[in-house]
């Protein structure tokens, strides 16, 4: 490379860096973490909706936050817990935030246990199985809260425990972990039996 | 051709070539200084100061990614190395406090290193290491039980053995870098293709294939490893997290949005570290613009260059930590092109301003961290709180699984909760401060750089009786 170029190029770059250094401090990028947030889950995203509008007394935005999710509510009522809709038609249109909560809570068990009875399903596919799992506690951990200690905690343990009866394949055979299908479903009849109440 | 500088400082004093017994005097400081930071590490008390930590922890136990055992990317070679230890029967808390420690205690010894290969010169070693031991950030990368100080550890060493033409071992070291780090994904890349870019023409292939070939093998291992683990559950992972750490995780919500702190902030809170950074820059600057022909000290200016993009533009500025490896390269900069006498003038004065926070840091009594602190406060207590945190949700719940932990990512739900009627009384845990709520308790951070938290008790016109 000609020594020319050179030296007229580097100082440049490096100035033109420090000064994209400069810019940056101005810029305000994300703060604290929480590795929990679960991502695309409807139902957080709409009961957060639903709290915000709570919080700002804009009560005449529910239908318009409840219309686009109505569809989940539905395929819930269809496939899990018949009558979860026309609860949910009546707490909006009643504009009350109690019955909303409670609806809201009434769909999280439901599709706590959408997954959980899907795990079971699968419980041959590991990570399938697993995976829906996971998910369910990441939904349970928002609405865990509203449950007294013992019953929190005999939710989580019961979790636990189904995670471990999936087994686990190992990698490449090694620590390989059998299926118990008997102790998964001893567990999921616990955990839907407290977490309905 | 360019001017090598082997000799600058012993130019500039003759009379230094032969005063071995200066260079004795120099080290006996420099040791006992850093026997008492390692003595003052292992009087720390164990305490966990973050969820990243019980999570890197939990991964020592048993891997799995979706369960957050730990975070992802995964980190799988600093878990692999804590797996290590604990075949010398450490428990995997201490595996994962002894590894922070020692990583944090190998960066000064790595730096002088490092800096003598480059320069040959005992003097410039002693300087690289008095600075990197007085280094502010050196106490937290220690005891946050976190991978930070692991990575750099692992990057000197990359960088040594490539200074000493070592390429395979170079290579299979910045791949543990990364499986340590994943972080520093651009800070090991973006220089090395643009040096075998920049030296095109005169590119050995001897040194550059066996570098590329053990970085590639030893990041395939991991990454086959990790996939063979989680399965595509990880893809999804990866997407989730990629996509939340740039946009979405802004979370300061019992303080408005707009509460974020930025790098002035920062600056603000820390004034000496700051003063240190930008002397730093600006010196650096001045060697890079003056010196740009020097072979010697390229690789290290453009990986410093690259540091400071990612980590200024790209890195969370509320976490001090990430400033640290910044920090550690624009002293090598600065120690590599060590020409004139006022560049060592300027290390001397950053040396004596560290030196300061040092000695603050060292004759600080052991504390536990501001969230073991807390929880070791609420622990005792019978009644059942509501308690409403963004610092340590995890650990808050494993440690008071007696108490109703809540998410305070989750920001409307908890003002909603905030304003109306509930049985319990309410805790709330931020670093910052909240001017409608009263009775707050402050808990220190050990050292520069770890947050203070405060503990808040909901006032009592929002309290009500009856739920």
């Amino acid at each position: 490379m000609p020594i020319v170029n050179h030296k007229i190029k580097s100082p440049v770059i490096i100035m033109l860096s420090i000064m994209a250094l400069i810019g940056s401090l101005s810029i305000k990028p994300a703060s604290a973490y929480s590795y929990a947030a679960a991502g695309k889950e409807p139902l957080i995203e709409a009961s957060e909706a639903f709290y915000k509008a709570f919080n700002d007394d804009a009560y005449d935005d529910l239908q318009k936050i409840y219309l686009p999710f109505r569809k989940e509510i539905e395929y819930l009522d269809i496939n899990h817990d018949e009558g979860l809709l026309l609860s949910f038609d009546d707490a909006v249109s009643e504009k009350d935030d109690k019955l909303i909560i409670n609806a809201l809570n009434r769909a999280v068990i439901a599709d706590i246990s959408r997954r959980l009875n899907a795990a079971l399903i699968n419980i041959e596919n590991y990570q399938m199985a697993k995976i829906l799992i996971i998910k369910s506690k990441q939904l349970y951990d928002i609405m865990a809260q509203s449950y007294g200690a013992e019953k929190r905690q005999t939710i989580y343990d019961n979790l636990d425990i189904c995670l471990n009866a999936i087994g686990n394949p190992g990698i490449f055979g090694v620590g390989k972990k059998p299926v118990d299908a008997t102790v998964y479903k001893s567990a999921l009849d616990k955990i839907l039996s407290i977490i309905a109440k | 051709m360019p001017r090598f500088i082997n000799l600058p400082l012993i130019r500039y004093y003759p009379s230094l070539q032969n005063k071995i017994i200066l260079w004795r005097i120099l080290w006996g400081v420099n040791i006992a200084a850093y026997s008492w930071l390692a003595i003052w590490f292992f009087k720390q008390p164990f305490s966990i100061s973050s969820d990243d930590a019980l999570f890197f922890i939990g991964g020592v136990k048993s891997f799995s990614i979706l369960e957050f055992r730990p975070h992802f990317p995964g980190y799988p070679g600093f878990i692999l190395l804590a797996k290590l230890l604990t075949i010398f029967g450490l428990s995997p808390e201490n595996s994962i406090r002894y590894i922070s420690i020692l990583s944090a205690l190998a960066i000064p010894p790595l730096s002088g290193l490092l800096i003598f290969y480059k320069v040959k010169q005992q003097f410039a070693a002693i300087l690289t290491f008095a600075a990197m031991l007085t280094m502010p950030l050196l106490p937290l990368l220690g005891l946050l039980m976190l991978s930070d100080g692991c990575g750099i550890m692992m990057l000197l060493i990359a960088l040594i053995l490539q200074e000493n033409k070592k390429p395979l071992l170079a290579g299979i070291a910045f791949g543990l870098t990364l499986s340590i780090r994943p972080s520093f994904l651009l800070i090991v890349i973006i220089p090395q293709v643009f040096l075998m870019i920049k030296n095109a023409r005169t590119l050995n292939f001897k040194i550059s294939m066996p570098l590329i070939s053990g970085f590639v093998i030893c990041g395939m291992v991991f990454l086959v490893g990790l996939f063979a683990i989680e399965g595509y559950g990880l893809l999804n992972e990866a997407l989730r997290f990629t996509s939340g750490h740039f946009s979405l995780w802004g979370n300061n919500i019992l303080s408005d949005n707009d509460d974020k702190k930025n790098l002035f902030d920062m600056a603000y809170q820390a004034p000496l570290l700051a003063t240190i950074m930008i002397t730093l820059l600006i010196t650096s600057t001045v060697i890079a613009i003056k010196n740009i022909k020097l072979k010697q000290y390229n690789d290290i200016l453009i990986i410093t260059l690259t540091a400071c993009i990612w980590v200024f533009l790209f890195q969370n500025p509320e976490n001090m930590r990430h400033l640290s490896l910044p920090l550690i390269l624009l002293i090598l900069l600065i120690t590599s092109a060590m020409q004139s006498k006022y560049y060592m003038i300027i290390l001397i004065g950053v040396i004596s301003i560290q030196s300061l926070i040092f000695i603050a840091h060292l004759t600080n009594p052991p504390a536990l961290s501001p969230l073991a602190q807390i929880a070791k406060n609420l622990i005792h207590n019978d009644e059942e709180y509501m308690i409403i945190t963004n610092h340590g949700v995890a650990y808050l719940k494993y440690k008071l699984p007696m108490h109703r932990i809540s998410d305070a990512y989750y920001k409307n739900r908890v003002k909603y909760l905030l304003k109306n009627k509930n049985s319990f009384k309410i805790y709330i845990i931020s670093s910052n401060k909240i001017k409608e709520y009263f009775n707050e308790t402050i808990f220190n951070g050990r050292v520069l750089g770890e947050k203070n938290l405060i503990l808040y008790i909901q006032q009592a016109k929002y309290r009500h009786d009856n739920f």
